[in-house]
C-alpha cells in the first residue's frame, strides 16, 4: 500500500517538475525550512507554507523527512462523491480491480483503488457520518 | 475511512501534496491542520495546527477484489469514475 501511494505521488511530483526546469527543490528533502515567530514552517513547490511547529516539537517530526511537496492542488480530493447502484449503466460487471469496500448498518459502498490513487481523499456523508475515504 | 468530525466540527480533509515516511500528510480545509496516520495508532491525529492533538475516528473497511466484495454484498453500490 504505501509502496504504491509512493509511486502514484512520486508520477504527480515528476509532472510538476516537469513543468518547473528551474525549480531549486528536491522531491525527497531540501525544501525551504523557516524559522520565525517560534513558528517552524514548510514551503512546498507552490510556495505554499505550512505550519509544522507542533509536529516538529511536539511529535517529533523531521522537517528535513517531508517529502514531494507538490501542493494541495497536484491531489484535489473527491469532494461530490455520486454512486452507481446495481443495474444502473455504469455499474461494473463483475472484474477483479481492487476496491475499498465499506458498511454501515446494512449499507455498503465500494470506492476503486484506480479512482482513489487520484485524489486521495473523499468526503462524503453516509446515512448520518460525515466520513473521509483515505487511502 | 474516517470521521470527519471532531468534538462536533465537521471538516473536509485533502492531500497537503507532502508525504512524511511514505505515508500522505493530509489536511483540512477550514483551518489548514494537519493530519497524519501515527504509525501504531487508530485513527488520524491532528500533528500541527488549529486542531492539534484532536484524533479523528477510524471506521473498518476492507481492500479487497471487485467480484469479492460485489458477490458479499450484492446490494453495493459503487463509486461513480466520474466524482469530483
Amino acid at each position: 500500500m504505501k509502496f504504491f501511494k509512493t509511486i502514484m505521488i512520486f508520477a504527480a511530483a515528476v509532472m510538476v517538475f516537469g513543468c518547473e526546469q528551474e525549480s531549486p527543490n528536491e522531491p525527497f528533502g531540501g525544501f525551504p525550512i523557516i524559522r520565525t515567530d517560534g513558528k517552524i514552517l514548510i514551503e512546498d513547490q507552490t510556495g505554499k507554507r505550512w505550519d509544522i511547529t507542533e509536529a516538529v516539537n511536539k511529535y517529533g517530526f523531521d522537517p528535513e523527512k517531508f517529502q514531494f511537496g507538490v501542493g494541495p492542488n497536484a491531489i484535489p480530493p473527491i469532494m461530490n462523491p455520486r454512486f452507481y447502484n446495481p443495474g444502473e449503466t455504469g455499474y461494473p460487471g463483475n472484474g477483479n480491480f481492487q476496491v475499498i469496500g465499506y458498511e454501515r448498518n446494512g449499507e455498503t459502498r465500494a470506492y476503486s483503488l484506480n479512482k482513489m490513487v487520484s485524489h486521495e481523499v473523499a468526503n462524503e456523508v453516509f446515512q448520518d457520518q460525515q466520513i473521509a475515504v483515505a487511502y | 475511512m474516517y470521521s470527519r468530525v471532531t468534538f462536533g466540527d465537521e471538516i473536509t480533509l485533502g492531500a497537503s501534496g507532502w508525504t512524511y515516511n511514505n505515508t500522505f500528510v493530509l489536511y483540512d480545509h477550514q483551518t489548514e491542520s494537519i493530519w497524519y496516520h501515527l504509525s501504531g495508532e487508530d485513527g488520524l491525529t491532528c500533528i500541527s495546527g488549529f486542531y492539534v492533538d484532536r484524533k479523528l475516528a477510524e471506521f473498518n473497511s476492507t481492500l479487497t477484489r471487485w467480484s469479492t466484495w460485489k458477490n458479499s454484498n450484492p446490494g453495493t453500490k459503487f463509486l461513480r469514475p466520474d466524482s469530483k
